[in-house]
């Protein structure tokens, strides 16, 4: 059977929870977002101990699945102020999952500001006052931590930025190698983290328990992830060669790459930081492609940076790191890049918002545009928590108040990924409208995707909904984004689920999964405050013309009003 | 007639490391034709500029165009 565990920090108790019929069938951010909205009043003080921090493997995660092994966390945000989930790979989830943890969550917070680490074995789950990494970077945390529990512990760990409750502090998950280069990046569920009291997760687990989903058909269930698997080795062996960044020559080809903080859409360094130069970075230091960022991964698109001394200097160093604190800063510098991944990792800070804040700093003269010896400073302010560090580690929005932006690239106060929305308007839509604020992971209308021309404002309020709810049903599942938001994912779970359960779960079933976890999150939100106006890009994207391509955002306002009012596919 | 065609590492169209290759192209031509005569597999194929601008695979091609051809992506 699998199970819920409730720990509640003010108390040091640990109780396991019966888990409702309706949690049956939700795994990820499926059931992470429906706590949240059982359990958290929308109206919370994200910082208060009133808050909760939910973390979830997903429904599939664990079962054999390619790719499947992904771990939601969600919490009301301090960046966004309203629902949040962010899912990261590592080794985490699997292990949670192989132990029948279908959720942990976190109330409460520490009394007398003492520190904890939650410990959990095959056998045991306890609270552990933390004597010795309050304080550290999460690499050092992690040493310290595998010192006292072993080589081979998984661990969830917040940096000094969790530790300090800023609005860009992440959750770290220990990678295939034990670094925790994988994060849960988005909405500052580091803080939330940190403000319980908790420093670090750590799960030790060899053998393989109960599965979160009995699967009552193994055969058949093999199979079809057997073909799967397969099918994805073979179509995404790009991603497996040369990772995310391959990326980046096509969005700066049609004029989409945030440049100069969103001021330009084509940088002219691009060649120093794309596939091209990372590639050859990774060939001539030693370093690693084909990485896996979790167990049973078919994917592999992480990768191992080393330097000319074949030093480790950062793991799983991704596009929206290579644009947000690359061509957004004006750096081409790939070197310098890789160590400011390496530093935010190690701090606990999301390299997309921190990105975006340098960005939002350099437009208001803290620095200069391409000073690259002046971002790590500004990084070790925020690891360090002086003035000014504090106030970047808040994020573009705060950052863009402070020193009087007009420019500041958010919604929701989230950051805005590395797809220009003037030129990727249905991504823009997603930007605009998805309860979890800009977030391309929650759907990404790429060229080729959702049929429809992606620099069109045609069409896009349907195709964004609708990959929109393939998104949520991969967070849902714990499969990563990669495995394709589309509607050929959507049969594939549904004939999994279908197996699984010995129940007939059709394509239709499965798409209104998300959708209802779509209106759960926009519900909470509207509880929470929020309102149309907030399903609105900044009004510069509609004002000033991206010099690429003379582009402006033009989905009409009544149209983003439309995007979960009008019919949904399964409706039709 | 002769179009340009620029490299990308992961298409691997150039075998040596030149970031550009000219190729000769019957009169007429579309991209297809370009990519067929590259051996390149269609599929793996995403965004394709002519001169900078966007383009379709049966765009017809002229003597002294500029060809990028971008690989299919996944976002990131």
């Amino acid at each position: 059977m699998a199970r819920i565990y409730r720990i509640n920090m003010d108390k040091l108790l640990i109780e396991e929870d019966k888990i409702p019929e309706k949690y049956r069938l939700l795994g990820g951010r499926g059931l992470s977002s429906q706590i949240i909205m059982d359990e958290v009043d929308p109206k919370v003080y994200p910082l208060n101990p009133l808050n909760k921090l939910i973390i979830a493997p997903g429904l599939l995660t664990g079962s054999g699945a390619p790719s499947s092994g992904r771990l939601s966390i969600g919490s009301k945000s301090p960046l966004t102020g309203g629902i949040k989930e962010s899912n990261s790979g590592g080794t985490a989830s699997t292990n949670l999952a192989r132990l029948g943890i279908k959720a942990l969550i976190i109330e409460g917070k520490s009394n007398d500001d003492k520190r904890y680490i939650l410990h959990i074995s095959e056998d045991n789950i306890e609270l552990l006052p933390d004597d010795e990494t309050w304080g550290l970077g999460n690499y050092d945390t992690v040493k310290e931590l595998k010192k006292r529990f072993g080589e081979k512990s998984s661990i969830i760990s917040i940096g000094t930025a969790g530790e300090n409750q800023f609005r860009s502090a992440t959750i770290a998950i220990t990678d295939v190698d034990g670094r925790p280069s994988r994060h849960c990046g988005r909405g500052g569920l580091g803080a939330v983290m940190g403000s319980k009291g908790l420093k670090a997760i750590v799960i030790n687990s060899s053998i393989k328990k109960q599965p979160l989903l009995d699967i009552k058909d193994k055969q058949g269930f093999r199979e079809v992830t057997k073909t799967w698997a397969k099918h994805l080795t073979e179509t995404r062996k790009m991603l497996t060669k040369y990772g995310t960044a391959i990326t980046m020559n096509t969005i700066d080809g049609i004029g989409g790459l945030p440049t100069r903080n969103f001021s330009k859409g084509k940088f002219e360094h691009v060649e120093k930081i794309n596939s091209t130069a990372l590639a050859e970075k990774l060939t001539k230091n030693g370093g690693k492609s084909g990485h896996t960022c979790s167990p049973g991964c078919v994917i592999r698109c992480s990768n191992v940076y080393l330097d000319e001394n074949k030093d480790h200097v950062t793991s799983g160093f991704e596009f929206e790191t290579l644009c947000l604190l690359g061509s957004n800063c004006e750096i081409s510098d790939i070197d310098s890049i890789a160590r400011f991944d390496y530093m935010c990792d190690d701090y606990g800070i999301d390299t997309m918002e921190v990105g975006c804040a340098i960005g939002v700093a350099m437009e208001a003269g803290i620095l200069e545009f391409g000073d690259s010896a002046g971002v790590e400073k500004l990084l070790t302010e925020i690891g360090n928590g002086t003035t000014l560090g504090r106030i970047l580690g808040q994020g573009a929005l705060i950052t863009g108040q402070v020193f009087n932006v007009e420019r500041i690239p958010v919604v929701k106060g989230q950051g805005l990924p590395s797809y220009d929305p003037r030129v990727l308007k249905g991504t823009g839509v997603t930007y605009a409208t998805s309860p979890m604020g800009a977030d391309h992971t929650a759907g990404n209308l790429i060229p080729g995707r959702g049929g429809v021309e992606f620099n069109k404002p045609e069409g896009q309020i349907k195709a964004s909904r609708d990959i929109q709810v393939y998104s949520v049903v991969q967070d849902i599942m714990g499969l990563c984004n990669f495995t394709g938001s589309a509607p050929e994912t959507i049969d594939i779970v549904a004939k999994l689920l279908s197996l699984a359960l010995g129940e007939i779960i059709s394509p239709s079933d499965v798409y209104n999964m998300g959708k209802r976890i779509i209106e759960v999150e926009r519900d909470f939100n509207r509880k929470a405050g929020m309102t149309e106006n907030d399903d609105r890009l900044p009004h510069f994207f509609k004002t000033e013309k991206i010099s690429s391509t003379g582009g402006v955002f033009d989905v009409l306002d009544k149209d983003l009003d439309n995007t979960f009012k009008d019919k949904w596919s399964s409706d039709l | 007639m002769k179009v340009t065609i620029k490299n990308h590492i992961a298409l691997d169209i150039i075998k040596e490391k030149q970031t550009t290759i000219e190729v000769n192209l019957q009169t007429g031509s579309n991209i297809s034709d370009m990519l067929k005569l590259l051996d390149l597999d269609e599929s793996l194929v995403g965004i394709i500029l002519i001169n900078d601008e966007l383009s379709e695979k049966n765009n017809i091609l002229k003597d002294g165009d500029f060809v990028v051809v971008f690989p299919l992506i996944f976002g990131g």
